[in-house]
């Protein structure tokens, strides 16, 4: 079973059937279809959070046996905790994500998001956070060069997943320079990373592997942006054992997502 | 005949590589079915004087002529680059040039840039730029190399109209490609190398249809199969994640036969 935690939601029809055929052609059984909120790419959209969990919940009906949908609360908003709860028990959401996107607003805030992570570890759902940590000391149009995307030093990703034990978060892209995140995330078991997102490099699956354990680890693509098949061999090409390789290929997914 | 025009051999510095090494490269060949690769090495890239990774090169295109594909990287700040270009030539034969604009720290319109297109041109080979070598998102920061603008290829592609260009790159190198073909559509003396285009894009067609296409079937469709040139940038890339991004794409075998070796013969033996 292969199951990609990290989908991007589109939300044309034609456009999301050809992503939809392209994964199964890839031999991919299951796509998270995460709840991104305003992500560049989106922002002509301008759709409010419940719209596009409506939107999400349409989706999952079409493609009931593939599909799992996560919603999407906007971190700062102050009826978050009760938006996520009813979109679990309601609507059949399965965890929440991806954080970290929103405008305007440094990743260090999910900081003080404990009691929206908190309730999620009391809802049983994974968290997949935008994940892509700063090097220290770059001067500022350094950073602008790089990418604009939220970024924030390693020991963020340590300090959220302390402070919120009894949840699975889910780190997206290794954390970006994975040497240090997963440094960071070490000592704590509910930090786990995906393997969405960037170019398929030697060896990173099989670093997280020796670091953090196979059971630490997910398949994801990051698709519609990056294409399943790339992606995929990230993993299945690893230098890994076959227990570790179904284990992040999907095993790992099934049971923090509660699926048969 | 699968011709890999992007190998890399020599020492990786950022973290232990399994396959590192000409060695690990050819298990890695051999793995993937990859029957040839033209080959540079990384130590032209990270050492203080870049010929080292060109002597490597020669060593090991010696000992496996039917495997390696000798490409020399030439640094045209460096002194005496045309002397060694030509030592390299006449002693093994390499069938390519290859640039490192961003590590090297020139830009592709200088004079020196002019001299080595114009010897390449003297001696009839393929010229090679590599606008970065890996995302430099992931770069540490202490080594942060910021990749060589991809408008500056395009005025490169330009100005040297009868010079065959290769172009690899690193982050979103399908969004760099698509850039680029904005700003040269009529250029035909370049070629597209593969190994940084796992993407999809999302097309807007006729009307509001959206369709959403890989990235080699686009440029299947919109440059042609005989400009792309299959490449892994292994061992720093998984080999397989390019090649079967090619092999699963929705284009003909033929273009498929071109993509994976056949251009790159072409265009090695011209």
């Amino acid at each position: 079973m292969i199951v990609d935690i990290h989908v991007h939601p589109v939300f044309d029809e034609k456009v999301f059937g050809h992503m939809f055929r392209e994964a199964e052609a890839a031999g991919i059984d299951k796509l998270v279809v995460l709840g991104a909120l305003q992500r560049t790419y989106y922002e002509d959209e301008k759709r409010s959070v419940d719209d596009h969990n409506m939107k999400m919940m349409e989706i999952m009906k079409k493609y009931s046996d593939s599909i799992v949908g996560f919603c999407n609360v906007g971190c700062t908003d102050p009826d978050a905790t009760w938006f996520l709860e009813k979109s679990v028990r309601e609507f059949g959401m399965r965890g929440l994500g991806e954080l970290g996107y929103e405008r305007h607003w440094d990743l260090k805030g999910l900081l003080g998001c404990h009691l929206l992570l908190g309730k999620a570890g009391e809802l049983r759902i994974p968290v997949v956070i935008h994940s892509w940590h700063t090097e220290e000391g770059l001067p500022p149009h350094l950073e602008k060069q790089i990418g604009n995307q939220p970024r924030h030093s390693a020991h963020v990703i340590g300090e959220i997943a302390r402070r919120c034990p009894d949840t699975t978060i889910i780190f997206s892209h290794v954390g970006g320079i994975w040497e240090k995140a997963f440094q960071a995330a070490k000592p704590y078991q509910n930090a786990c990373f995906d393997t969405s997102g960037f170019d398929p490099l030697m060896g990173v699956v099989e670093r997280a592997v020796q670091v953090l354990g196979s059971e630490r680890v997910f398949f994801g693509s990051d698709a519609p942006g990056r294409s399943f098949v790339a992606q995929l061999a990230k993993v299945q090409y690893a230098d890994i054992s076959k227990r570790d390789r179904d284990m992040i290929l999907g095993g790992n997914a099934m049971r923090v997502l509660s699926l048969r | 005949m699968v011709l890999d025009i992007n190998a890399l051999v020599g020492r990786w510095p950022f973290w232990r590589l399994k396959y590192e090494g000409f060695k690990g490269v050819l298990s890695l060949m051999d793995r993937a079915g990859i029957d040839k690769a033209a080959v540079t090495s990384l130590d032209s890239v990270f050492h203080l004087n870049y010929q080292n990774g060109n002597d490597e090169v020669a060593e090991i295109s010696r000992l496996h002529p039917e495997r390696f594909i000798p490409f020399v990287v030439i640094n045209p700040v460096f002194p005496l680059w045309k002397e060694h270009l030509n030592a390299y030539i006449k002693e093994y034969k390499a069938a390519g040039v290859k640039l490192h604009p961003d590590h090297h720290k020139y830009s592709l319109l200088g004079r020196e840039v002019a001299d080595v297109m114009k010897e390449a041109r003297k001696l009839g080979l393929p010229v090679y730029i590599q606008t970065s070598i890996w995302d430099m998102r992931h770069h540490p920061g202490y080594c942060i190399v910021m990749e060589t603008p991809i408008l500056e290829v395009a005025s490169a592609i330009k100005a040297y109209p009868e010079n065959k260009i290769i172009v690899g790159g690193a982050k979103h190198f399908f969004a760099r490609v698509r850039e680029l073909l904005q700003h040269g559509p009529e250029s035909r003396n370049f070629y597209i190398e593969t190994s940084g285009l796992g993407f999809f894009a999302r097309e807007r067609g006729s009307g509001e249809t959206l369709s959403l296409v890989n990235s080699i079937e686009w440029l299947t469709e919109a440059v042609g199969s005989s400009r792309l040139l299959f490449g892994t940038r292994m061992p720093i890339l998984i080999p397989e994640a390019g090649k079967s991004l090619i092999e699963k794409s929705k284009i003909s075998g033929d273009d498929k036969e071109r993509i994976l070796g056949k251009n790159a013969e072409e265009l090695l033996k011209a």
